[in-house]
């Protein structure tokens, strides 16, 4: 029964699993060029294990290390864990406090997207829930090694064009996610708006925590009743 | 042989900088879980949280939208 279980989870995730290949790939070497050594490459990889939340910690990393922005900034990437763990919540909440402390500590987005699904045909099992998070667990870290090798082979990362890399990644991203004129638009011009004259007036990497509490704030504001 | 024991050094500091970022990563995955035990966010609230990235709502691309315009910008400028 757990076999069949883990086998359906595991044959669902697998094509999302590969495809977060290349982001491994990305951070590993991009994490190696801003002079994380392979072990702390590996290390984030496996206890942070949020992509986003990792690419962009990168962004705002320096020597010395801004301590508190970066878990600032991990945290607010994050922070949509916190929905999705309350949406969760009543599926896995069966499990027992140990092993439901454990399988949130491994929710991801694509995770939580197949149990909430199979929460929907059926009761979402322990053994379908880890089936998704293995092969991701997998391909998470090795591809982050596989990048952070590759990365510190690379003498000049300029040459190849790598410094651009982030910047690239975010726009992509940020493509798929426009949720409309109404939901969006406001948020966002009052987060670029901010987050540029954060970056112009104060420096350091406040311009991104305060571009993200501009969206939220204006979010708010402009939250209407009927259309929730 | 100087440059294998540097890809392979582990800095306290940077270490203590990961186990921060996991310990937060982890609060987010726990606390919605443990919220809802006490209080369901919705309305005003909800939307706001939404607009950060997210399954429904997604906006990391907030944040993102202003990297974006800081690096147009330092390209223009």
């Amino acid at each position: 029964m757990w076999r069949e279980e883990f086998k359906l989870g595991v044959l669902r995730v697998w094509y999302m699993a590969f495809g977060a290949i290349p982001f491994g790939l990305a951070f590993g070497a991009l994490a190696t060029q801003k002079g994380l050594s392979i072990p702390e490459t590996v290390l984030m990889s496996t206890i942070v294990f949020a992509g986003s939340s990792q690419i962009v910690s990168l962004e705002v990393w320096a020597d010395p290390i801004p301590l508190a922005t970066i878990v600032t900034l991990t945290f607010l990437v994050n922070a949509r864990h916190i929905l999705m763990g309350a949406a969760l919540a009543p599926a896995v909440r069966s499990y027992g406090p140990m092993k439901l402390h454990i399988a949130l500590f491994l929710m991801t987005d694509q995770t939580w997207a197949l149990s909430m699904q199979r929460k929907n045909e059926a009761r979402l099992s322990l053994w379908f829930y880890v089936g998704t998070c293995t092969p991701l667990i997998f391909i998470w870290i090795s591809s982050t090694y596989g990048g952070a090798m590759l990365g510190s082979l690379i003498a000049n990362p300029k040459d190849w064009g790598l410094d651009f890399a982030v910047a690239a990644v975010f726009l992509t991203m940020l493509c798929g996610f426009w949720q409309g004129r109404g939901t969006s638009l406001l948020p966002w011009v009052a987060a670029c708006v901010v987050a540029v004259g954060m970056y112009e007036l104060v420096g350091g990497a406040w311009y991104i925590v305060s571009g993200a509490l501009a969206a939220m704030i204006t979010r708010a504001l402009v939250y209407k009743e009927d259309t929730a | 042989m100087q440059d294998v024991l540097a890809a392979l050094s582990i800095d306290p500091m940077v270490l203590m900088t990961i186990f921060a970022m996991a310990g937060a990563t982890y609060l987010t995955r726990i606390l919605g879980y443990w919220l809802t035990s006490l209080y369901t966010p919705r309305g005003r609230l909800l939307a706001a949280l939404e607009i950060l990235p997210g399954a429904t709502g997604n906006a990391l691309w907030s944040i993102l939208a202003g990297m974006a315009a800081v690096v147009a910008l330092r390209l223009v400028v």
